[in-house]
Order: structure tokens, then C-alpha cells, then sequence
């Protein structure tokens, strides 16, 4: 009887490992839901002194009412938090939000670009944050 | 007579007729083969050294339960989202959505800026260009037909790196002109499409069904430089 329920036991606790293997967690934007977003975009590319920063965010015709976007040029410090050197904002009353912008670079270093925004279906809305790849320059 | 001698007395009468019946209970009793296995076993088990860690019903269950703790948390319990190689693609997998990231062939040398333009050359004929954007990383269109929409996206390789919703998506492999694509529906019933056509990154969707899609993404070509 007591190797039974041993078994038993040790039958449930292996399907459930199957099936916690199904899905991956992160701790990186936790807990949102991708409902008005369809796709969030961010690049950064560095020639010379210029740095171009690139984002796009995109929801979905008819749903997504508004998109509120802000662009951050960030440099990584020796603490290993990024330092926001400038940023940019826009509203975009539309599904697509596209940004584009340049500025100067005065030191080498490790550089990305963060495109965060709140993208609106009337008035609910979902807040997104997203980082391009880092670029040393 | 004393207390000594009356003990003395009794003790002589008594203890030879004990002795008597003690014998005649006592017999020569064989074990069962049985039996002595399992004593043997047992015997085994008591002195095995992690024995006192599972002698009892609730011990077994405990090590159990931390045995399973102990494998979550070197495996699908880590912080890092599980990566999935696909092909010229890193996926990583969040709960709501993805982050899709170039994994180039490192041996070919792609554009760095957007040099040759593509675009959709078939299936858009009564669309009308509803949104567009261009940068030296990126091109991006948006065709409008009443409700049908298509998105078409043109991007250089190293700074493809999106976010995308796949929520509940089960992607697919899909051949587009020999390219590797990866396609899945989204929660709003958007059929989406990444490759890597050997110079740029291809990203489209639509609401226009899956087998629409493919046929339109087979039409994207060089259209200029």
C-alpha cells in the first residue's frame, strides 16, 4: 500500500516536470500581455560621431487607437546600469509608430537604444519596453 | 522458621516444576524460505546508509518533492527564457510574446544599410500604401483593402531584433523560395512571416489567411537598388 502511494506520488510530480516544460518564464516584461501590440522594433547603429536610434512599434488595424512611444539613446557604466544620455517621445494616434532619430557620440563605450511605450485600444492600454542590440563603439 | 529459610523452601519445591513446563514448550522452529528472504532484505535495507532518509512513507515523499525542486531550478525554472534555435533565428520565448533576433551566417557578409529595395511584386493589386516607413536599417509598408491588411518589412540582418506577439503561437516552418520562414497565427488571427532571404531579414503579416500570405511573400523580389 505505502510503495503504491510512493509510486503514485512520484508519477504525478514527473508529469508535472513535463508539463512546467512547456512553457518559459523570464523576468523581463513579466506579466504582460501582448494585446494591442503586434511587433516592437529598436536598432542603433553608429558611424563615426553619429548615432542613428531606429524604433518601431506596430499594433493592429481597428484595435490599437493610440501609441505614446519614447526613445532612449543609453550608454552602459562601469556599475553595469545604462545611463540615459538623451531620449525622444511621440504620440502617434494610429496603429504604427515609427521613430527615427540621430545624435552625437562623444565617448566609446557600449551603447543601445530602449523603445518603451503604451499602446492604447480606447482607453485600456499596455505598457512595452524593448532594447536593441548593444553596439561598441 | 525465618523469612530466609521459608524463601529457600519455596524456591526448591517451585523452580524445578517451572523448568519442567519451560521445556515443554521449547521446540526446534524452522523460518520459512520466505521469510528468511525477507528478513534478509530487510536487514539489507536497515543497513544501507541513506535508509534512515526514506523509512518511513512521508521521508520517501519529502526527498521526492525536493528532488523535483532541485531539477525545476536548473531547468525550466532558470530566469533565462528557453532559447530556440531556429535556423538563422534566435527565439526567446516570454509568456505574451517573443523576441526574435538574427542569427546570421557568420561566414557571409551582409549589407549593413538597406541597399537593395524588395518588395511585394503580386497579390496586392487593389491595395492602397495606408502607412510607410524608411530608415538605413529598415523599410516598412503597410497595404490597406478595406479590412485586409499587409505588412511587409525589409531589414538589414544585424539589427534585426523585434519583439513580436506569438501569445499561445505555434510556429511552423514554411519554405519561401528556398528560405527557412517562420510562420505562426497571433491571438488576433494575424498569419506572420520572418525570413532570411541571404541579404536581409523579410517580416511579414496579414489578416488575410495563411495560404494568401505565403503566396504573396513568394512574390517578394528585388524591385530596385
Amino acid at each position: 500500500m505505502k510503495k503504491t502511494i510512493s509510486l503514485c506520488v512520484m508519477i504525478v510530480v514527473m508529469l508535472s516536470m513535463f508539463t512546467f516544460g512547456v512553457y518559459a518564464t523570464t523576468s523581463d516584461n513579466a506579466g504582460l500581455r501582448y494585446l494591442y501590440t503586434s511587433s516592437c522594433y529598436s536598432a542603433l547603429t553608429i558611424n563615426g560621431s553619429t548615432a542613428t536610434c531606429d524604433s518601431e512599434v506596430k499594433g493592429y488595424y481597428g484595435i490599437t487607437t493610440k501609441i505614446e512611444i519614447k526613445q532612449s539613446f543609453e550608454k552602459l557604466l562601469s556599475n553595469g546600469w545604462w545611463q540615459r544620455l538623451k531620449s525622444w517621445d511621440g504620440t502617434f494616434y494610429s496603429h504604427n509608430a515609427p521613430m527615427c532619430n540621430t545624435t552625437t557620440v562623444t565617448s566609446s563605450g557600449t551603447y543601445h537604444v530602449r523603445t518603451s511605450a503604451k499602446v492604447y485600444s480606447g482607453s485600456n492600454y499596455e505598457s512595452i519596453s524593448h532594447y536593441s542590440n548593444n553596439v561598441v563603439h | 522458621m525465618t523469612e530466609k529459610e521459608y524463601k529457600q523452601c519455596i524456591s526448591q519445591a517451585l523452580c524445578p516444576e517451572y523448568n519442567a513446563l519451560l521445556s515443554g514448550f521449547a521446540s526446534e522452529h524452522v523460518f520459512s524460505p520466505e521469510f528468511e528472504k525477507q528478513m534478509n532484505k530487510l536487514i539489507k535495507r536497515r543497513n544501507k546508509p541513506y535508509y534512515t532518509l526514506v523509512n518511513t512513507l512521508g521521508k520517501r515523499v519529502a526527498v521526492i518533492i525536493l528532488a523535483f525542486v532541485l531539477v525545476s531550478f536548473t531547468t525550466v525554472m532558470s530566469v533565462e527564457a528557453l532559447r530556440k534555435p531556429l535556423l538563422d533565428f534566435i527565439t526567446n520565448i516570454f509568456t505574451s510574446h517573443s523576441q526574435i533576433i538574427s542569427d546570421p551566417d557568420e561566414s557571409k557578409d551582409y549589407p549593413n544599410t538597406i541597399q537593395s529595395k524588395y518588395g511585394i511584386t503580386k497579390g496586392v493589386e487593389g491595395y492602397e500604401i495606408s502607412y510607410e516607413s524608411e530608415s538605413t536599417q529598415r523599410r516598412s509598408f503597410e497595404y490597406k483593402k478595406e479590412e485586409r491588411i499587409i505588412t511587409f518589412e525589409q531589414c538589414t540582418v544585424d539589427s534585426f531584433n523585434v519583439y513580436t506577439n506569438t501569445q499561445d503561437a505555434q510556429t511552423e516552418h514554411i519554405d519561401i523560395n528556398g528560405c527557412d520562414a517562420m510562420g505562426w497565427f497571433d491571438i488576433h488571427n494575424y498569419y506572420h512571416l520572418i525570413w532570411n532571404n541571404g541579404e536581409y531579414v523579410i517580416d511579414t503579416m496579414s489578416n488575410i489567411g495563411k495560404d494568401k500570405l505565403i503566396e504573396i511573400a513568394k512574390s517578394v523580389q528585388k524591385v530596385e537598388k
